[in-house]
């Protein structure tokens, strides 16, 4: 018994001691991979865009970049960023005025145009098309916002995540898709014979990288500061470049 | 030693964050504008759905348990197979199996959206279960049962019927309940189907608040609603579990 107590008493020790280090001096970085061309793994190696510019960042701030492949829900619970497993998480996130009154936002980094993918051997040629149809998008997204206030009488379906919502596409669930543009440009490329891409809708909205409401202020001003360097002396461009 | 578990669990809650907690798991606004739909669409989805995969899965079992303890070889080869199959594959796949395979492969889909796919595939699961906590049962029945009722000249379909199988049920209901609380949980996982505002369970319909506010909150919501379920539900049996045994004397 004797025994018990003195391993459980280092145990919790070492556990309040690596708490209380947090890690070494790495950017801790909280992703949602597979997200291509956003965020992705190649062998064994996370990248992608979203990685490839925190990474620059990272290197403008003189630190190393950690990826931790988190999955969304910690990231949109927040409790990824409020717990201090990741400093700041980059995985798409849409910028909101509502998920803004819980996390703080980066400068957005990227538009993101949303788009309606079809299968090929649909007919439709728009939105107005999917009247009595099922139209897929992606929780929590823009491109679901944007479905259901431009509804044509579809039945808006939403999924989980791009691979849920092809797999749905390639068994005939969903005639269609309405979602950002890159997934669905990454699809048509990747499958030319399946699918269409019949539309673009430009909306205000973008990308953000996210930080933790309270106690990020310092980390967010320098992560801003970084990203208006890169856009300025090109290397945002030249990441760009290599992802699109 | 249970000085010092008490010990443990004081410094947890000396040393716990209270504020933060508050925050990310109770804020009030937020569970304000869960209801009422978290009730009127989450938990009486994922009681719908329950419902009808568990009605789907008990006859279901029935048949591969009374197939498992046929003579005809055939018979017990199937369901060994379907069982051994369908305990065996995670209930995801099979849901993605029942929901996007079977178009995928046979251009039909089964009808009635999340309710019809989710009710049959996990309906399909919970067979494979409680087939063998039937079976079990049947064979927890005195064998002289059986005997004693063909020999009153009852056909042994008669005597299963009347005589063996309302024994076998009174013994299984524990394990039977059991199987129903886990099917209750595993209506979470057919957020892989895809929903429509008025199809989602639960912890879908929490995940999608989540999403919005970006707070955890909506998990400890969902998570009293599962427990306003289940506790209920395993009190309910606990009773009837008595009755029956009351009965027996």
């Amino acid at each position: 018994m004797k025994r018990l107590s003195y391993a459980l008493a280092v145990l919790m020790s070492t556990a309040l001691f690596a708490t209380a280090c947090g890690g070494s001096d790495a950017l801790v970085l909280c992703t949602d991979a597979p997200y291509p061309p956003m965020e992705m793994e190649i062998d064994g190696e996370f990248t992608g865009f979203d990685i490839e510019l925190m990474r620059a960042i990272a290197d403008e701030l003189g630190r190393d970049l950690e990826v931790n492949n988190i999955g969304f829900d910690p990231i949109t619970s927040g409790l990824a960023m409020e717990s201090g497993e990741c400093e700041i998480a980059a995985a798409s996130i849409t910028i909101t005025a509502e998920r803004a009154e819980n996390i703080n936002f980066s400068d957005p980094y990227f538009t993101a145009d949303q788009s309606l993918l079809v299968a090929a051997d649909s007919g439709i040629t728009n939105l107005a098309g999917f009247a009595g149809k099922n139209l897929g998008v992606q929780t929590g997204t823009t491109g679901e916002m944007y479905a259901n206030a431009n509804d044509p009488g579809a039945t808006i379906i939403s999924f989980e995540n791009p691979g849920d919502i092809f797999t749905a596409l390639a068994a005939g669930e969903v005639e269609g898709v309405l979602q950002d543009i890159v997934p669905n440009a990454e699809y048509v490329l990747n499958n030319p014979n399946d699918a269409d891409l019949v539309e673009t809708y430009p909306t205000d909205e973008s990308y953000g990288f996210a930080v933790k409401k309270e106690g990020s202020e310092d980390l967010l001003k320098s992560v801003n500061e970084a990203l208006a360097k890169l856009v300025e002396d090109g290397t945002y461009d030249q990441i760009y470049n290599d992802w699109f | 030693m249970y000085g010092l578990l008490g010990l443990v669990v004081a410094a947890m809650v000396f040393f716990a964050d209270w504020e933060q907690i508050r925050k990310s798991f109770f804020n009030v606004e937020i569970i304000k504008s869960m209801f009422p739909e978290v009730v009127t669409v989450g938990a009486r989805n994922t009681i719908i759905y329950t419902a009808l995969a568990f009605a789907l899965g008990i006859v279901w079992a029935l048949g591969l348990a009374l197939m498992k303890l046929s003579s005809v070889a055939p018979y017990r080869w199937f369901a060994t197979a379907y069982i051994e199959l369908f305990r065996g594959l995670p209930a995801l796949i099979t849901i993605i199996l029942v929901g996007f395979g079977l178009p995928l492969a046979f251009g039909w889909s089964i009808p009635g959206g999340t309710l019809g796919k989710g009710a049959i595939g996990l309906g399909i699961v919970a067979a494979a279960y409680m087939a063998e906590t039937i079976r079990a049962g049947i064979q927890a029945v005195p064998r002289g049962q059986m005997e004693a009722a063909r020999s009153l000249g009852m056909s042994s379909g008669t005597a299963m019927t009347y005589i063996i199988l309302p024994q076998a049920f009174r013994i299984i209901i524990p394990p039977l309940t059991n199987e129903l609380v886990l099917l209750i949980k595993d209506t979470s996982l057919l957020f892989v189907l895809g929903s429509t505002p008025q199809s989602k369970e639960l912890t879908k319909f929490a995940r999608d608040v989540m999403a919005a506010k970006v707070n955890a909150t909506p998990l400890t919501v969902v998570a009293v609603m599962y427990l306003l379920i289940t506790l209920p539900l395993t009190y309910l049996v606990r009773k009837l579990e008595r009755k029956a045994e009351a009965e027996k004397r």
